[in-house]
């Protein structure tokens, strides 16, 4: 293992596919959080890592998978945890009065010698009996037999408003979650723009340009790690480049990329809020024009800087 | 039960949208926005775990436990630097190596990019890659080929390969970072 001021592309291709014993793992490991030259060189190997993944022969899993996934995805809705929903009623008491043993449409069929109890000690062949039944019972039958159908219609309403009332907590839920987490990112912009201090500082560019020229306002915030830049009249880029804002420590530390991005028709380009370190003191910022999606060191020259 | 697939063309519509969008989606809770995300990495994952792991329950369980951790967490995917499709190719064959050897997953660098010369979002960038480095692999010489697919594909410590192969580690190293730059090559067209 190298013991050098950066570890060679050997050992790093070995970390990269994560073949070194767990000590030397997590000595490159330390390393690497630490030097961006060694990153650049590990994010290089990655990306061949995933070239080597892209070239074995292609299959596709059996559609069940994906049904599976689908079903998981469903199950685990973006919402508030709610309570298990009781197992639904609403099959049972439809199908309730439809059990053997209830007196069901066949009494009108029935001929008036059975007797009760014969019925019960025999259902089959009561079933299959004619049964008493003065009109007036008959008509208590059907009164009985309403009585319950519109208490199943009932009870089966009950449930189903139940599960929209459910339904429409669980969207609420969901809309406020969503909320809070736009209020979180709101606060944070918000105390970036306008904590006292926050370091607002002017982009402009490096070489002579077309009027109007491009220029970059960042307003950065070190304590929490809050950035804001807003640029303008910008060049526009190559489908394949981007243009990536660093932010240079003040403590002598390598750049820190803060964000790449693309600017829109009018030369216009933001970047809000990327994922940066806490308490950095940034001594300057630049932009530059980077190859995909931004790199991990700065590519000469920087095309707009401010201090 | 596995379908091998000749380059046949999606016959749905393709998705316009780019990763990043698909993973705002669904970190709202889109669940199309998931389907359109597993519809277009599916294949690479479901392979690569595969030719690890010869075997297609296994493939399948590994990666619906890969899709189902990105709806629950996109936004840690949101700060991936680089490309989405390359970085999924990574976790699937790590995570594929970690199973075959029975072993937790090692700690990995947070945000380290992915650095991948092409849009792997697009269905056609993919396509031209994958041929880019079959060609470069089939160019690979044998002994140089089979060391690095030990390395790649089974998982072996250079020191492993070294015994297996009566190579010394440091020759086993170096072959394993020259196949790499041959791709990287290869990928660079």
């Amino acid at each position: 293992m190298s013991v050098a001021a950066h570890y060679d592309d050997t050992d790093l291709a070995l970390f990269a596919l994560q073949l070194l014993e767990s000590d030397e793992h997590r000595a490159v490991s330390d390393h690497v959080n630490g030097c961006a030259f060694c990153r650049q060189e590990l994010a290089r190997l990655q990306g061949d890592l995933a070239t080597c993944a892209y070239g074995v022969e292609m299959y596709d899993p059996a559609a069940v998978v994906r049904e599976r996934v689908m079903r998981q995805v469903a199950r685990e809705k973006k919402i508030a945890p709610v309570e298990e929903m009781p197992r639904a009623p609403r099959f049972e008491a439809l199908e309730r009065p439809a059990e053997p043993e209830e007196p069901t449409l066949e009494f009108r069929r029935r001929a008036p010698e059975s007797t009760t109890a014969h019925r019960r000690s025999h259902p089959e062949k009561a079933d299959r009996q004619p049964r008493p039944g003065s009109p007036l019972r008959s008509v208590s039958l059907w009164l009985g037999w309403t009585v319950a159908a519109c208490l199943a219609v009932m009870g089966t309403r009950m449930y189903l408003q139940r599960q929209d009332d459910q339904a429409q907590l669980r969207t609420k839920t969901a809309e406020a979650i969503r909320g809070r987490q736009e209020a979180e990112g709101a606060r944070r912009l918000l105390d970036a723009l306008t904590s006292s201090s926050a370091q607002q500082v002017l982009l402009t560019g490096t070489a002579a340009a077309a009027e109007p020229l491009p220029e970059g306002h960042v307003i950065y915030s070190a304590k929490d790690g809050a950035l804001v830049l807003l640029a303008e009249h910008l060049a526009a880029l190559e489908p394949e480049k981007v243009y990536e804002l660093w932010l240079i420590p003040s403590d002598g530390r390598d750049p820190i990329p803060a964000g790449a991005f693309r600017p829109d028709d009018r030369g216009d380009g933001r970047v809000i809020l990327p994922p940066l370190p806490k308490a950095v003191t940034a001594k300057a910022f630049g932009i530059t024009i980077e190859e995909g999606a931004g790199g991990q060191s700065p590519t000469m020259p920087i095309v707009l800087a401010g201090s | 039960m596995t379908a091998k697939v000749m380059e046949m063309p999606h016959a749905s519509v393709p998705e316009q949208r780019d990763d990043a969008t698909l993973l705002m989606l669904i970190r709202r809770g889109d669940e199309a926005a998931m389907a359109a995300l597993y519809d277009r990495y599916v294949r690479v994952v479901y392979s690569v775990l595969l030719r690890v792991l010869h075997h297609s329950s296994s493939a399948e369980e590994i990666l619906e436990e890969i899709f189902v951790a990105i709806w629950r967490r996109p936004e840690d995917l949101l700060s991936v630097r680089g490309s989405l499709g390359a970085w999924l190719a990574v976790v699937a064959r790590n995570s594929a190596i970690d199973a075959l050897r029975r072993r937790a997953p090692l700690e990995t660098i947070g945000d380290i990019a992915m650095a991948s010369p092409y849009d792997l979002s697009n269905d056609g960038e993919r396509r031209l890659l994958a041929d880019r480095t079959r060609a470069e692999v089939a160019r690979l010489a044998p002994e140089q080929r089979k060391i690095f697919a030990m390395a790649f594909f089974d998982g072996l410590s250079h020191r492993e390969i070294a015994e297996m192969t009566n190579e010394t580690a440091e020759t086993v190293k170096m072959t394993i970072r020259d196949a790499m730059l041959a791709l990287r090559r290869a990928a660079r067209g």
